[in-house]
C-alpha cells in the first residue's frame, strides 16, 4: 500500500534527512515513531504528497508520487489520503457539515450530505451536524476531523500527534475511533507520534 | 460548497470590517454615479433644448445671457431688438429659418413665450388637446405649465409683467387658453405659448381696435413668419431670434456680421453651453477627484483587511490544500473575496447615487425645467462596474499570490 525507497529530504545546505527503506502492506496499520526533530512529520508529508523529497520513490496506493505533479497531485491526495492533525483544524467560518461538504467539493467529489449524515452517524455526532465550530468541545472537534479524513473513504489515513493534547481517556477513544474507521473503510492508518500510549497498540513500526 | 460559497462565509465572517469596506467603497462609487447621471443628463437636456438652433440674436449684452434666456427660459433677457432690424436679418441670404420670440410676461412664475408657427415645428410640438395659438390673445400650454396651473382648455387668465411672480397684471385682457401640448420633456413643457401681436397688444399703450388684422396695409414678412403693418415694422419690437443656418459658410460669417453691423448681439448656443460647462466642470472635477480617492482608499482598506485576514487563515488554506485544493483554487478563492465585497460596494453605490439624484429630482428640483431622472441608466456605468471589479482583483492580489505560495506542509507542521 505504502513504499519508501531510498528517501532522502534536504533542509537546506548540508542537512539531509535520509529515510529507510519502509513497506506497508493494505490494512496493516503502522507507526512512525522518534523524538521531536527526527523527521516523523516530514516523512509524514512525504507520504501525503505536501513535500517533494529530494531523491528516492514514494508510492502510496498504487501510485508513484513523484509522477504527479501539481493540481493532479491535490486531487490524489483529497481523494486517497485522509489527513489529521494534532488539532482539529476545522474552518471556523463553516459549520460543522459545511466543513464536511468542503472535503467532498476541494477532492472534485460529489457533495453527497447523505454520505455525510452517515458518517457522522457512526461517530455519534449526528446531532452536531449544523453546529459552528465554536460551540464543539475539543474532543467533539477532533471527532469531525476524524469525520473530515475518512470522509472520501481513503486508502491511507495519515495521523500527525493525534493523540498529543488530549488526556488517557479522549487518546484512548480517538485511538480507537481512527482503527475503527480504518477498518470500516478498508484504509492503512499511518500514526506518526511519540506519545507512548500509542506505541503499544500497533506492532508495525518504523524507528526514526 | 463551491469557492463562492466559501468566500462568502468568509466575508460574512468579518460583518463590520465588510461593513466598512463596502460603505467606503459605495460612497466613493456613489457620488460618481451621481455626478455622472446629473451632468449627462443636464448636458443632453441642454443640448436637446438647443437642437435645431444655430444661433441666437438678442439685444447687446452676455451672449450667455441670451442664450439662458431665450433657449432655456432661465434667465432674464438682455432687452429687445427693433423688429426692422430682425426681419432684414432674417432676409439675409445665409439664414434658412428666423424664429422671433418675445418675451417678458409670465404668469404664476411660468414664462408667456410670444412666437410664431415656426417654433412649435422646431421643437416638434403635438397637440394632446384643442388647438395651438392662431388668434390674438390665445394661448396654448406646455404640459408641465397646464399641469401647475390647473388650467383646462376654454379657462382664461391675466398675464402678468416681468418673469417673477407678483408681477403688475395686464388686466386689460385676458389671455385664453386654446390647447394643451404633449409633454416634450424639454423646456416648452413650462411655458405658455401665445403669437407675437398678442405680448405686443398686451403692452400696447395706444389701446388700438384689435391688432393688425383691420388695418389695410399689412405686410406678411414671411422670412419671420408674422404679418405687420408698416408702422409696426418701425415701432414694435421683439426679444430674440432663434436662428438656423443655410449653410456652412454662416456659421463663420453670421455672428460677425450681426455683432458688427447692427445693433444686436449673436450667441452660439454650442458654444455658450460649452463654456458654461467648463465654467462648473472645475467644481465637478474636484468633487470627482475626490471620489476616486475615497474609491482608492476603500481598495486599499480592502487589500489590508485581506492580507491581515490571511495571517489568520494560513491554517484554513494549509487545510483546503491538503483536502486536495490546488494553488490556484486557493488564489481564485481569495481573489473572488476580494471582488465579491467591491461588488457588493458597487451594487449599494449604484442604489445609492440613483437614490440621490430620484430623491434630488423629486424634492428639489420638482416642476423645475431641468427635468431629472435617477431611474435611468447610462452605458457609462458599466465601466464603474469594470473599475470595481478590477479594484477588487487589484486589492486581492497580493493576498492572494501570498495563498498561493503558501507552503502548506511547513504550516501544517508548525501547527501541530
Amino acid at each position: 500500500m505504502i513504499s519508501v525507497q531510498s528517501v532522502i529530504y534536504t533542509y537546506g545546505p548540508a542537512k539531509d534527512l535520509i529515510f529507510p527503506d519502509w513497506e506497508i502492506e493494505q490494512g496493516k496499520h503502522s507507526l512512525i515513531l522518534g523524538g521531536s526533530g527526527c523527521g516523523k512529520t516530514t516523512l509524514l508529508h512525504v507520504l501525503a504528497g505536501l513535500r517533494t523529497p529530494t531523491a528516492g520513490i514514494v508510492k502510496v496506493a498504487g501510485q508513484v508520487l513523484s509522477e504527479l505533479g501539481g493540481h493532479r497531485m491535490d486531487v490524489f491526495r483529497g481523494k486517497h489520503i485522509g489527513l489529521i492533525f494534532q488539532k482539529p483544524h476545522l474552518l471556523s467560518v463553516l459549520t460543522v457539515e459545511d466543513n464536511l461538504l468542503l472535503a467532498q467539493y476541494m477532492a472534485e467529489l460529489p457533495q453527497d450530505k447523505k454520505r455525510i449524515r452517515d458518517v457522522l452517524d457512526v461517530l455519534n455526532l449526528s446531532d452536531r451536524r449544523n453546529a459552528k465550530v465554536y460551540e464543539l468541545s475539543q474532543g467533539e472537534a477532533q471527532r469531525i476531523a476524524i469525520a473530515r479524513a475518512v470522509l472520501n473513504k481513503p486508502q491511507v489515513i495519515l495521523a500527525d500527534e493525534p493523540t498529543a493534547s488530549l488526556d488517557d481517556d479522549n487518546s484512548e477513544k480517538v485511538l480507537n475511533i481512527l482503527e475503527e474507521q480504518a477498518n470500516v473503510y478498508n484504509a492503512t492508518l499511518v500514526i506518526a507520534t511519540h506519545d507512548q500510549r500509542v506505541k503499544s497498540r500497533f506492532p508495525h513500526q518504523l524507528k526514526l | 460548497m463551491n469557492l463562492f460559497v466559501l468566500s462568502w462565509k468568509y466575508i460574512k465572517g468579518k460583518p463590520l470590517s465588510t461593513a466598512l469596506n463596502v460603505l467606503l467603497l459605495s460612497f466613493g462609487i456613489g457620488i460618481i454615479v451621481v455626478l455622472l447621471l446629473v451632468s449627462q443628463q443636464v448636458e443632453e437636456k441642454l443640448s436637446e433644448n438647443a437642437s435645431g438652433i444655430d444661433l441666437v440674436v438678442g439685444a447687446k449684452g452676455s451672449p450667455l445671457q441670451i442664450i439662458l434666456g431665450s433657449i432655456y427660459h432661465i434667465d432674464y433677457p438682455t432687452g429687445n431688438i427693433p423688429l426692422n432690424e430682425a426681419a432684414k436679418l432674417a432676409r439675409n441670404r445665409l439664414v434658412k429659418n428666423v424664429i422671433p420670440l418675445a418675451l417678458g410676461d409670465s404668469y404664476k412664475s411660468l414664462r408667456i413665450v410670444g412666437s410664431t408657427r415656426g417654433f412649435a415645428e422646431l421643437y416638434g410640438l403635438v397637440l394632446d388637446e384643442g388647438a395651438l395659438w392662431a388668434d390674438d390673445y390665445e394661448v396654448t400650454l406646455g404640459a408641465a405649465a397646464a399641469q401647475t396651473l390647473s388650467l383646462a382648455v376654454g379657462d382664461t387668465f391675466f398675464g402678468e409683467h416681468g418673469m417673477a411672480d407678483g408681477g403688475e397684471a395686464h388686466d386689460a385682457h385676458a389671455y385664453k387658453v386654446v390647447g394643451i401640448l404633449q409633454p416634450t420633456g424639454k423646456v416648452v413643457d413650462n411655458l405658455i405659448l401665445t403669437s407675437i401681436p398678442s405680448v405686443w397688444l398686451m403692452h400696447g399703450h395706444d389701446e388700438e381696435e384689435d391688432g393688425h388684422e383691420n388695418l389695410p396695409d399689412t405686410v406678411a414678412i414671411e422670412a419671420l413668419g408674422i404679418a405687420v403693418t408698416a408702422e409696426q415694422l418701425e415701432e414694435k419690437e421683439v426679444t430674440s431670434l432663434l436662428v438656423q443656418y443655410r449653410g456652412p459658410m454662416a456659421a463663420v460669417q453670421l455672428p460677425r456680421m450681426v455683432n458688427t453691423q447692427s445693433s444686436m448681439q449673436a450667441a452660439s448656443p454650442a458654444f455658450e453651453t460649452a463654456r458654461l460647462f467648463s465654467l462648473i466642470g472645475i467644481g465637478v472635477d474636484v468633487v470627482q477627484g475626490f471620489a476616486y480617492l475615497v474609491i482608492v482608499m476603500a481598495g486599499l482598506s480592502i487589500f489590508i483587511a485581506l492580507y491581515n485576514s490571511l495571517k489568520e487563515r494560513q491554517y484554513d488554506l494549509a487545510i483546503m490544500r491538503s483536502l486536495g485544493a490546488s494553488r490556484l483554487r486557493l488564489f481564485i478563492h481569495i481573489v473572488m473575496e476580494g471582488v465579491i465585497i467591491t461588488l457588493l460596494g458597487a451594487g449599494v453605490g449604484f442604489v445609492l447615487g440613483h437614490g440621490v439624484v430620484e430623491i434630488l429630482a423629486q424634492f428639489i428640483l420638482k416642476g423645475s425645467s431641468a427635468s431629472i431622472t435617477g431611474l435611468v441608466f447610462l452605458p457609462s456605468e458599466l465601466y464603474i462596474l469594470y473599475i470595481s471589479l478590477l479594484l477588487g482583483v487589484i486589492a486581492s492580489l497580493i493576498p492572494a499570490i501570498n495563498a498561493y505560495k503558501t507552503d502548506i506542509s511547513e504550516v501544517l507542521a508548525k501547527g501541530a
